[in-house]
């Protein structure tokens, strides 16, 4: 048996429309979990946005207005961006610690008490499985739940896990390495590959993380360097290697470095028998290469050979500079200011390529506070974001029937979890997301949310709700909005919540009314152009 | 239909979302704007295989020796080749472009590419999108320039469309519209708890910010998507197919529709001409042409014309495990009334001396001439606008 006969045949591309998690509609599933009070239904909402909406000429007139405003808030800033969604209760732990202490023990998680999480993933056994009782407990057509799993998994961990920024950087990584779970035995090696090779690394040292990829199974087969050998190369991994997960395609290889890259890592594979890491002596090219000036040791075994080049190019600068802009991108702006990269390269490479510290200086730095409101959030992001900032709840379930309406919700918004299909990963940056058709998923999502009608979420809006009773229309609007935006409504921002509930500046609403409207209120208020920026 | 006079709220922002760039290109695009303005825009489909599609199993040079001494497992047989001019032949899984090419309507050009050359499929992608051969970048894509050049010329929030998930970088610096399907597209969700919104929705997006202007404008396509009946082929990509003809049917003033094939990255299990990978990529793009060139048909809608395009070709010779690894010059397909039927393009051959160390298929025309004669075919536009820093000259891609 040789390693080809677990390898699938996907081919790393931009977006196929063929979706692999193709599963049959169940609108009519139940709604798990928490309700929403008895008048919160769609129904009223639906006669909310009816017929209302007076005068939105004035509305047009008022121009821009953000919806909601306040003056830049440290704690606020930094929970948006290392987190999945500053709620109340993150904001309260920074200021109840201070920013010094939370942020010790987002980069230390195992320090955090993660009972209820472990609780909820608990109920997804898969997480836990190696590959064979994967291949054991998922045969045939059925390795799509094992992947379902980990892409509930990720969604219960983005929304639940206190090891907030520890989740991002999962995602971090996962997008830099990325290998979709699409496809036969790779639902299945992904599963494994996240456990093993993804988040032990998540926050340790960039060079143990590259060499943890390149034995990853998922990867090996991903990108055909298991097909690799002495007797015929391929090129694919050496270059996405340099290219993505390393140098960065502008950080001085050249075609020969490509092809003695491959040679190098001849004989890498996969053994059937367990789904592990193997190195296959036979099927490895031993001949001297040189790579962009490294050689080749003349001591030590051949697969030690391929493991120090690994280790040489994490230490790399270019490197440094490539990963470290997109750790900026992704942190901090679309265009992250050279001077906060510089900062990280250095911290980096003083660093023996350990991340923490080159997160710790990412947030130090003056440029991390000037991009403050500025980066678009991807779909997940803004998916979890409203998700946390709603007080929901993810329920952990493994009949996939009861995920199509979440996966085809994902689907639609163009980013369900490790189904990118190429080797780049998710775009980070807002052009590819934001267009005329994308806001509108972003929308119909929020009322989804709120509507409850997507099973395995639930809105939490009680706790907020019990705040409201009482209150005149600016101090509810107010109050709603600094639960989800952290933020006091504008004029211009109460204008238009007048046009969703029919309210006015000396409208005190009846218990009543507040069940009746605020889903609209919440729904426009995340459904706002600022509410798409973190 | 003539569209200057409407000079509404959003002509005006459209035309204000370049900042800085807008002025240059209108000027430099004066006369064109003149020209595309005499009459209906026409209509122009661009395909973009992703991945690398393999020129010598598209477009096989079935006669030379080289081909076959280079590739023992994975070639395709000179006998089952559909032949299109003596030298070339399509893929056996290509009959249904081939009955189109037979009709006189599909260009076929060898050879090409980016003549600079660039082996990442994200580099090679962007560029080509961009409309450029190396790294300089405006922040335009070469259709968003065209469409920005003209942006007096139509008021429709249908201008550009991208059909699928994410909008083609080629759409970039114009409010581009995604549409993944028509019955998806618009305000409602599972829930239909946004379906009653619109007004709130429209006064939440009355600035004049970028991501307002695609709020508003997706809310001004929704009034008349919503009017459509989208397509349900249970096959996802022909039923984006069915929808980007029923939009064209329509006549809502779409001029620019981008659509990507997948799959196409054969790094390895090519397989022979009846099995493989190969083969089922190329029975989907025949099948994707087809089905969309009918449906075009159909629907009254043959002006339209399509490109399809990738980002590089994959190398001569095949790889260790039975599959090919990134190249450089590929095929380009212009399909339609408008093209001019026929194997464009100089083929330099397959010789040592050609392919080089590097073992590729070399690039002779340049893409930009391609994409720039059918963009000028279609709507009058100067391919100089479209493509800054290139020399464009016509290759006769067009029927004239």
């Amino acid at each position: 048996m040789t390693d080809t006969t677990i390898s699938t045949t996907i081919n790393p591309t931009i977006k196929s429309p063929a979706a692999e998690l193709t599963i049959a509609d169940d609108t009519a599933a139940p709604v798990r979990g928490m309700s929403p009070p008895e008048a919160v239904g769609r129904r009223a909402l639906l006669q909310r946005f009816g017929p209302l909406a007076a005068g939105v000429a004035g509305a047009v007139a008022l121009a821009a207005c953000d919806v909601a405003d306040a003056p830049f808030d440290r704690r606020h800033h930094v929970a948006r961006r290392l987190t999945y969604g500053a709620n109340r209760s993150t904001i309260e732990r920074i200021e109840a610690i201070g920013e010094a202490a939370w942020l010790d023990e987002q980069l230390d998680p195992s320090t955090l008490d993660t009972s209820d999480l472990d609780a909820r993933l608990a109920q997804l056994p898969a997480l836990e499985m190696t590959a064979i009782e994967l291949a054991t407990n998922f045969p045939g057509g059925q390795t799509t739940a094992a992947g379902a799993q980990l892409k509930l998994a990720s969604m219960i961990r983005a929304v639940h896990s206190p090891a907030q920024l520890f989740e991002r950087m999962v995602e971090f990584w996962s997008d830099h390495f990325n290998v979709p779970a699409l496809g036969g035995n790779q639902q299945i090696l992904k599963v494994v590959e996240d456990r093993v090779a993804i988040r032990p690394n998540a926050l340790g040292r960039f060079s143990d993380l590259l060499v943890a990829s390149a034995q990853s199974p998922a990867m090996l087969v991903y990108l055909d360097n298991i097909e690799s050998s002495v007797n015929g190369i391929n090129e694919n991994y050496a270059r996405e290697l340099l290219e993505l997960h390393s140098l960065g395609v502008n950080g001085g290889y050249t075609e020969a470095d490509v092809v003695a890259t491959a040679r190098l890592l001849t004989g890498w594979g996969v053994d059937p028998s367990n789904g592990l890491f193997i190195f296959r002596q036979q099927r490895h090219d031993s001949s001297a290469l040189t790579i962009r000036g490294w050689q080749r040791p003349t001591e030590g075994s051949d697969l030690e050979h391929g493991v120090a080049f690994l280790r040489h190019l994490a230490e790399q600068p270019e490197t440094a500079q490539f990963v470290c802009t997109k750790l900026a991108r992704r942190f901090v702006s679309d265009s992250p200011d050279p001077a906060l990269v510089d900062a990280m390269v250095t911290s980096w490479l003083a660093n023996d390529t350990e991340i923490i510290p080159v997160i710790r200086t990412m947030v130090a730095h003056a440029a991390f506070d000037a991009a403050a409101g500025g980066k678009f959030q991807r779909p997940w992001d803004f998916f979890m974001n409203a998700v946390r900032v709603v007080d929901g709840d993810v329920t952990p379930v493994t009949n996939i029937s009861q995920l199509a309406n979440l996966y085809a919700i994902l689907l639609g918004l163009g980013q369900p979890p490790f189904e990118w299909p190429a080797p780049n990963g998710y775009p980070d940056v807002e052009g590819p997301w934001l267009n005329s058709g994308s806001l509108f998923n972003r929308w119909n999502l929020v009322g989804d949310i709120v509507s409850d009608v997507i099973p395995t979420i639930s809105p939490g809006l009680s706790a907020l709700r019990s705040r409201l009773d009482g209150l005149g229309q600016r101090a509810i609007y107010d109050e709603v909005a600094q639960t989800l935006l952290a933020q006091d409504t504008t004029a211009g921002g109460r204008f238009v919540l007048d046009t969703a509930t029919g309210w006015s500046s000396t409208t005190t609403p009846s218990p009543s009314d507040i069940d009746e409207a605020l889903p609209s209120i919440v729904i426009t208020l995340l459904a706002s152009a600022d509410a798409q920026y973190r | 239909m003539n569209h200057t006079m409407q000079l509404t709220r959003r002509t005006l922002l459209a035309a204000s979302a370049a900042v800085g760039g807008a002025a240059a290109l209108s000027e430099l695009a004066g006369p064109s704007i003149a020209r595309a303005q005499a009459g209906a825009p026409g209509r122009v489909v661009v395909i973009y295989l992703r991945g690398g599609q393999d020129h010598l199993s598209t477009a096989i040079p079935y006669t030379d020796a080289q081909y076959y001494g280079q590739r023992p497992t994975i070639a395709i047989p000179d006998d089952r080749v559909l032949d299109l001019d003596g030298t070339f032949g399509f893929h056996p899984a290509l009959a249904g472009l081939h009955a189109l090419y037979g009709e006189g309507r599909v260009g076929v050009v060898v050879a090409a590419g980016n003549p600079a050359g660039d082996r990442s499929h994200f580099s090679a992608q962007d560029l080509s999108e961009y409309g450029d051969v190396e790294t300089p970048d405006d922040g335009f894509g070469w259709i968003g320039r065209h469409l920005l050049a003209t942006a007096s010329s139509s008021a429709s929030p249908f201008r550009a469309v991208s059909v699928g998930d994410l909008v083609a970088s080629s759409l970039r610096g114009f409010p581009a519209l995604g549409l993944s399907t028509i019955d998806g597209f618009g305000l409602g969700g599972r829930s239909g708890a946004t379906s009653g919104g619109e007004r709130t929705f429209r006064a939440l997006y009355a600035g004049n910010r970028t991501i307002e202007q695609y709020g508003t404008s997706g809310l001004d396509a929704a009034e008349e998507v919503g009017a459509l009946t989208g397509s349900d082929n249970p096959n996802p990509l022909l039923q984006r197919v069915d929808d980007l003809v029923a939009l064209f049917a329509a006549d809502l003033g779409v001029e620019v529709a981008t659509l990507d094939i997948g799959g196409w990255d054969t790094h390895n299990a090519m397989g022979d001409v009846d099995t493989g990978d190969m083969r089922s990529q190329q029975e989907l793009l025949d099948l994707t042409i087809s089905h969309l060139q009918a449906g075009l048909d159909a629907a009254g809608q043959s002006d339209v014309i399509t490109v399809v395009m990738t980002e590089f070709g994959r190398r001569v010779a095949e790889n260790g495990s039975g599959g090919t690894d990134h190249g450089w010059g590929s095929v380009m397909l212009v399909v339609g009334d408008g093209a001019a039927g026929g194997v464009h393009g100089s083929w330099p051959g397959l010789s040592p001396a050609t392919i080089g160390t590097r073992g590729d298929v070399p690039v002779v025309t340049d893409y930009r001439d391609v994409l720039g004669e059918v963009l000028s075919a279609q709507t009058g536009i100067d391919p100089n606008v479209v493509f800054p820093g290139h020399s464009y000259s016509s290759i006769g891609v067009t029927a004239v």
